[in-house]
């Protein structure tokens, strides 16, 4: 049973809301805080644990349009499939009612009352087994009269999915019945396929379907056929990119047909670049001399800024089979000399039409951002995620006249980055120490992290600039495994004049942290910097033994030490390291990572994307940035500096 | 005379791409200026700020139209009117203000930074009943609003609004805030200026205790705090305010 759905615009106000159950706690603000507002809007659902009680599940859809956010709440232990469908029908019958200087919309309760009936009814019908047959066909009916464009399209493809499974089995139910099947089915197991994403879907799906064709051997031939085919349909049509997957599908058929098709699709697709970048690849047989041609025929400035690096146009060089990015700005040159339309289209720019941003019309700027990120190291699967929730924010608003909509994907993911990156938790850590001082406590820091990043001599360093602001200082030498660790820190605390706490090797780390807290309380000092064994993320050992020494000691603060250098990597160490030692911990309340220590910042140039990784996977802001080798070196992160050099 | 008269006309005849490049340069400053004599130089933005919860988008609808509507969630853009205030509609010739809700997720306070320049005056938006659980991030923000002015060229004054006094006894009076706020300022002066952070001058007299009275007389921002309450529409203070930083005219 859905428990509650409300409709408000980004700034706050609310619209419109219905609900069956008054809700426990507050999921509507933990939402926003906590998803929207991260930058996770491109994920399906989210879950929401009130102070009391079994937690919710809250789905969402966004009209950037209007700037509105619709959110459905629901118990998680109910598995409620109408949940997608009735979001998108509201979305589009709320949409036609809103003003933006209307806030009673009393009458929309009826409207809804309807379509939530009738979304269940579906289910319903779906669930009793007898009635599967009848009951499809029916959902299949009522599917088609709302949205066309959405749920038609969402058909089409399921359909021939569905042949295709028909095909692999013996069963032979008509075609109409097997699409609604298929399309049930993936309404539970994967629900993010309606939530509105077709284009995503099915725009990757088209560039490497056609990148297959144009190495095939009549490419040539096809090409040309094409290009004419393109001039001529100008901008028609771009909403039937996901056929082509379609048509992947039954790509097994005749010869004749396959011809037929395809020639289809890239005429449907012609007005995006992601269309002629395929023609570059089969035409191209020296891949150096085409791309700096389109360079200087076209203007469009991303484009121009991009190329003049020279390390990135050897890359396009290098990659260019694999990388479908590279090919979209080499695109444009080849349909070049199109009617205005098709020019205004391939430069990206929007001619002030009244329609929102498309999916397909951001797909490539968007790609190719991606792919920027990724050169600056950031981890795929971050990239991916941020490039989604852009995506999911941009599709549907409406850019100013003339305005490249490469400039506004660019804008909007700048935008992201620095919501990211700008600490949500305080990182000062020197007001925590007076905090500390004030309750007569030792302020305990402890660095974990994997073998060799740098923890002791980041450790030093913080001692160092705890010293510089009259704080008192104590090590503890919780590294009981590497060969010379204490004796690494004998030396730094010798040259900076700091108690060093030690039990010599082969103790338990925690008992000796323990101690070592009890010591710096005897000797008044203000902070502990527990030094601990560098550990690989997976050695389960390792991290159990950590996880204990965190719970039993209850530190102030536990500093993640990553290198910058790291890449994919990142991602995985941060996500094992917190869920290890959420996962070992023993009280209710585990103490994951607090903040991040990120080193080695100095060795790195631009490619800063791990800075960008950890603080996404952790949600902990870095707190200091190691850049050099000396003990002054270290500094604060420059958030305005990262974005810049991760979108240089 | 007619000899230059004529001399003149050849000369405009010959000239007239220039003459009309003139006119054109002369126009578009015309526009430059009614564009300025409009909008006026000083701007007439003022800032809802504050942290998350304290009740800045609903007095911003009260402002804006008299009324909370259907209540609000958490911000997620910034939203920007200019609009006539609710209490005044009706009157005539008066002075439009845009009002600037900027979310009070930490994510996004710092979008308040591009406004600056054009504002008029900040309402700093406090919960006075969750006031002590919030209170080192409250100071925290207030401190990088007050950093932010000081380095600005024009000082506009902040209000800090001490929502929901509604709650009767729950709710902590201005004046507390305010020596809380100060206290905690006091300790954020010391501990902020270390790693990079101490390029930024100090704010209040230096070698005093902080106080809004020192950053008033130091920096030229004027700092006072009033109860309030959104949801009873008592906004007087508010309003009042407003029109002290923007004018009626």
């Amino acid at each position: 049973m859905l428990d509650h759905f409300c409709v408000f615009t980004k700034g706050g106000a609310l619209l419109w809301t219905w609900q069956m159950t008054a809700l426990r706690g507050n999921p509507i603000d933990a939402l926003v805080r906590t998803c929207l507002l991260e930058e996770r809007s491109g994920d399906d659902s989210f879950t929401y644990s009130p102070p009391a009680g079994v937690p919710y599940t809250l789905k969402w859809t966004l009209h950037n349009g209007l700037g509105l956010v619709f959110v459905a709440v629901y118990q998680r232990s109910l598995k409620l499939l109408y949940v997608d469908a009735l979001l998108k029908r509201v979305k589009a019958d709320f949409s036609v009612q809103y003003s933006p200087k209307r806030f009673d919309y009393a009458a929309f309760d009826e409207t809804f009352r309807s379509a939530l009936r009738e979304a269940e009814a579906q289910v319903d019908a779906a669930k009793r087994p007898g009635a599967i047959q009848a009951g499809l066909q029916g959902q299949n009916l009522r599917n088609r009269k709302p949205g066309q464009s959405g749920t038609g399209r969402y058909e089409r493809i399921m359909s021939t999915e569905g042949d295709d499974s028909d095909d692999d089995e013996d069963s032979s139910p008509p075609r109409s019945d097997a699409a609604p099947v298929k399309q049930l089915n993936d309404l539970s197991l994967g629900p993010k396929a309606s939530n509105g994403n077709n284009g995503s879907e099915a725009a990757p799906t088209t560039d490497k379907d056609s990148e297959e064709d144009g190495k095939g051997g009549e490419a040539a031939f096809d090409v040309t056929k094409l290009k004419g085919k393109g001039k001529r349909g100008l901008g028609g049509r771009p909403m039937k990119a996901p056929k082509s997957k379609a048509k992947e599908k039954a790509a097994k058929d005749t010869k004749k047909t396959e011809g037929k098709k395809k020639a289809q699709r890239r005429w449907t697709q012609s007005g995006s670049e992601a269309e002629d970048k395929e023609l570059d690849f089969s035409e191209k047989p020296d891949g150096s001399a085409v791309p700096s041609e389109s360079e200087n025929g076209f203007g469009s400035a991303p484009d121009l800024r991009l190329k003049s690096r020279v390390d990135v146009e050897d890359d396009d060089e290098l990659d260019d089979d694999e990388a479908e990015p590279s090919a979209d700005q080499n695109g444009g040159a080849q349909g070049g000399g199109g009617l205005l339309s098709s020019f205004v289209g391939k430069l990206g720019m929007s001619m002030g039409g009244t329609a929102g941003l498309t999916r397909q019309e951001i797909q490539p700027a968007l790609v190719q951002l991606k792919r920027k990120l990724m050169e600056r190291n950031v981890a795929e699967e971050i990239a991916e995620k941020l490039c989604e929730s852009v995506a999911a924010n941009l599709v549907g608003q409406k850019l100013g006249s003339f305005r490249l909509i490469s400039t506004a994907v660019k804008e909007a993911l700048e935008a992201a980055l620095t919501r990211i990156l700008t600490p949500k938790r305080s990182i000062d850590v020197l007001r925590e120490v007076h905090a500390a001082r004030a309750r007569g406590k030792p302020y305990t820091m402890v660095f974990v992290g994997v073998n060799g990043v740098g923890k002791s001599t980041n450790l030093a360093k913080i001692a160092y600039w705890l010293l510089q602001n009259k704080v008192k200082v104590m090590i503890a030498a919780c590294d009981t495994f590497r060969a010379g660790a204490v004796e690494q820190l004998k030396t730094h605390c010798a040259r900076l004049n700091v108690p060093l706490y030690e039990r010599g090797y082969e103790k338990d780390p925690a008992k000796v942290a323990f101690e070592a807290i009890r010591a710096a309380e005897r000797a008044k000092c203000d902070v502990l910097l527990v030094d601990t064994a560098g550990r690989m993320q997976d050695n389960e050992p390792l991290m159990r033994a950590l996880s204990g020494l965190i719970s039993l000691n209850e530190p102030d603060l536990v500093l993640f030490v990553g290198e910058a250098l790291v890449g994919n990597d990142a991602v995985d160490q941060l996500t094992k390291f917190g869920q290890r030692l959420a996962d070992l911990a023993t009280g209710p309340n585990p103490h994951t990572i607090d903040g991040i220590l990120l080193t080695k910042f100095d060795t790195i140039d631009d490619k800063v994307g791990a800075a960008l990784s950890m603080v996404y996977t952790s949600g902990a802001p870095i707190m200091f940035v190691g850049c050099g080798q000396t003990y002054p070196d270290l500094t604060r992160l420059n958030v305005k500096a990262v974005v810049r050099s991760l979108l240089k | 005379m007619e000899q230059f008269l004529d001399g003149l006309g050849v000369h405009l005849g010959e000239a007239r791409i220039s003459t009309l490049a003139f006119f054109l340069v002369l126009i578009l400053l015309l526009l430059g200026l009614i564009q300025y004599l409009i909008t006026g130089p000083k701007g007439t933005t003022i800032l809802l700020l504050g942290p998350m919860g304290a009740g800045k988008t609903t007095i911003y609808l009260q402002l804006r139209d008299g009324t909370k509507h259907n209540g609000t969630v958490t911000s997620m853009q910034v939203t920007s009117e200019s609009c006539q205030l609710a209490s005044e509609k009706g009157g005539r010739k008066i002075r439009p203000v845009t009002l600037v809700d900027i979310p009070g997720h930490p994510r996004m306070r710092h979008r308040f930074e591009a406004h600056t320049p054009a504002t008029r005056g900040i309402i700093f938006v406090i919960d006075s009943a969750e006031f002590l659980s919030q209170k080192t991030d409250i100071a925290e923000q207030l401190y990088e609003v007050i950093t932010n002015l000081a380095a600005a060229r024009r000082k506009p004054p902040i209000l800090l609004a001490c929502n929901k006094s509604d709650l009767g006894a729950k709710a902590h009076t201005s004046d507390f805030i305010r020596k809380r706020i100060e206290k905690e300022v006091e300790q954020l002066r010391t501990t902020r200026r270390s790693l990079g952070e101490g390029q930024q001058g100090v704010i209040g007299i230096e070698g005093e205790v902080f106080s809004m009275a020192a950053l008033e007389k130091a920096q030229g921002i004027k700092v006072t705090a009033e109860s309030v309450s959104a949801l009873d529409a008592d906004l007087d203070d508010v309003t009042g305010f407003i029109r002290r930083c923007v004018p009626r005219r």
